[in-house]
């Protein structure tokens, strides 16, 4: 029923929006329509390798183009409307780099809201996945003060939205504001690797502003269906392997079945099971700000377990808000040991080429590095502001880090890479 | 010495005209609010009240967010923009001058908005004062 959820929201907005421009004049009704968007150039120091904002973006400054636009630059469009007190809908339209490498416009969000009580509020639809402090507007450059959101944490939950439902309860106790969310739904996302569904995808998430401070704590729980062809290919390798080998009665073969049905059952990549914590907090008087966030995500399959935080701080000189972030990103990276069982045995060969290939997909999805940036935001009229950031990252544990269409053959690994962004943002 | 008063006070008087003094405006039937209430009340961190705001190009505006939140004119469109563009919020209506303010807040007892001191008459309820 939930994944039909967002199809309905859809309909149900269609059919108010219809009835509402049906009676223009009618009384409670409410439309008001906004947008963003952020032009940005990056410049990468090496041409080994792609720069890119996450996961879903086929290719980007470095390898495939430099400077590059694609990463961080999109368009966006709301519309709110309110029908009277209770009942409110959202859509949002997002123009970016996608996984086709187009820039067509994503459905990014499309619910309802009905606000039951004062305090509690239900949305259904497709809804925000509320997992960062910034998780909402990851897109929208004018609401951050950096060129793009730290590249170190953000691409681990690469997300941002869920088709399902969501409970948001607002409180207040004493001088504190709390924002408690629920959500359930689903997820059926195309990345260029193929696509990944969720089935489902849970959380929570807390929020709690009193004066200037923002403590924030929030956990994700999918299952995930990793529908990538070339992978599924590798990991059947296994249950082929442990068939083969089940069925010679010798207790070295048995032992190869054994381990190779268990590695089988280990990279099974249609039930993956995915979880993060992510803690943050802000202190944001008006004259300067500090903010961190740290990810603690478990992995499963061929997404191993990984770390990622920043801090970040800057100051506001009237118009001028230079500042500095420093972030890591790191992935567990320890190799399967494989089917040690098949050593000496005939099937060796295809048990150690099975191996290098599930470490290779592993060396592939989980990387390491740490990133030092200091940039300056210039507001430098209403509603547009001009930003420019220094990166320096620096590539960890013999891996890419966050870059993609790696040219092995002539990529730094462990060494750094400086990326330059120009970005100009606007709301309107 | 003296001259160094005469001087001081001068400056005094200067800044004060300068700065016209202003008053956030309820309706008559409405409580008095703190400082911290109002800041809260128009960055969108609370909901009890319904902010009616000036034109965003104008000075009055300026001053009211600097007075009573400490932000200027582009911090504020960025912390709104943060709540609009979430999906949490949609920023308060921005009414075209104070009269417009003043007759909005008189006829809702639910709204909120500033307007200038010399400009408050005994259809709103002067509910704190900025100055």
């Amino acid at each position: 029923m939930l994944f039909k959820l967002h199809t309905l929201a859809l309909a149900a907005l269609a059919t108010l929006c219809a009835s509402a421009a049906g009676s223009a004049a009618a009384e409670g009704i409410d439309f008001k329509f906004s947008g963003f968007g952020t032009l940005g150039f990056t410049h990468s120091s090496i041409r080994s390798a792609d720069y890119v904002a996450g996961p879903y973006q086929p290719n980007g400054a470095g390898h495939t183009r430099n400077p590059d636009f694609g990463p961080d630059s999109k368009l966006g469009g709301q519309m709110n409307v309110r029908f009277g007190d209770k009942l409110s809908a959202v859509v949002q339209v997002v123009s970016q780099h996608g996984y086709d490498n187009s820039y067509k416009p994503q459905l990014e969000w499309a619910n309802i809201k009905y606000q039951i009580t004062e305090g509690l509020s239900l949305r259904a639809g497709r809804i925000a996945l509320p997992t960062f402090q910034m998780a909402e507007t990851r897109y929208v450059g004018y609401a951050t003060p950096w060129a793009h959101v730290p590249n170190d944490v953000y691409p681990t939950i690469p997300v941002s939205n869920n088709d399902g439902v969501d409970l948001t309860w607002r409180g207040r106790f004493g001088e504190a504001s709390n924002t408690f969310q629920a959500y359930y739904g689903k997820l059926d996302t195309k990345a260029p690797v193929g696509r990944i569904k969720s089935k489902p995808t849970w959380g929570l998430a807390n929020s709690t502003e009193l004066g200037s401070l923002t403590l924030r704590a929030s956990y994700i729980d999918a299952k995930l269906d990793f529908g990538v062809p070339a992978l599924v290919g590798l990991v059947n390798g296994f249950t082929q392997l442990a068939n083969g080998a089940a069925a010679v009665q010798a207790p070295a073969f048995q032992a190869v079945a054994a381990q190779a049905r268990a590695l089988a059952s280990k990279y099974d990549l249609s039930d993956m099971h995915i979880r993060a914590l992510v803690l943050g907090a802000s202190y944001d008087p008006g004259d300067w700000f500090v903010m961190a966030e740290g990810v603690k995500f478990r992995g499963d399959s061929i997404i191993t377990d990984k770390t990622s935080w920043y801090l970040s701080g800057g100051y506001r000189f009237g118009s001028w808000t230079p500042f500095a972030t420093i972030g890591s990103y790191k992935s567990n990276r320890n190799p399967e040991p494989g089917i040690t069982a098949a050593v000496g045995t005939p099937l060796a060969a295809g048990a150690a080429g099975l191996t290098a290939g599930i470490n290779a997909v592993r060396g592939q999805f989980n990387g390491s590095q740490s990133t030092v940036s200091a940039g300056v935001r210039w507001d430098v009229m209403r509603n547009v502001a001009l930003k420019a950031q220094f990166d320096r990252v620096s590539l960890r544990d013999h891996s890419a880090g966050r870059f993609s269409n790696v040219q092995p053959a002539s990529f730094p690994f462990d060494a750094k890479v400086n990326l330059v962004t120009l970005a100009a943002d606007f709301v309107f | 010495m003296k001259s160094t008063i005469l001087f001081v006070t001068a400056l005094l008087c200067c800044a004060a005209v300068q700065a016209a003094d202003l008053v956030v405006i309820t309706h008559p039937a409405a409580g008095t609010l703190t400082k911290d209430q109002v800041a809260d009340l128009f960055l969108g961190k609370s909901q009890s009240l319904t902010p009616v705001d000036q034109n965003e190009g104008s000075a009055i505006y300026a001053e009211f967010y600097k007075k009573a939140t400490g932000r200027d004119v582009a911090q504020v469109k960025s912390t709104w923009s943060r709540i609009v563009f979430s999906g949490k919020g949609e920023a308060p209506k921005q009414l075209a001058d104070s009269a417009a303010v003043k007759k909005a807040v008189a006829a809702d007892p639910k709204a909120v908005g500033y307007i200038e001191k010399s400009a408050v008459d005994g259809t709103v309820k002067s509910a704190l004062s900025l100055d």
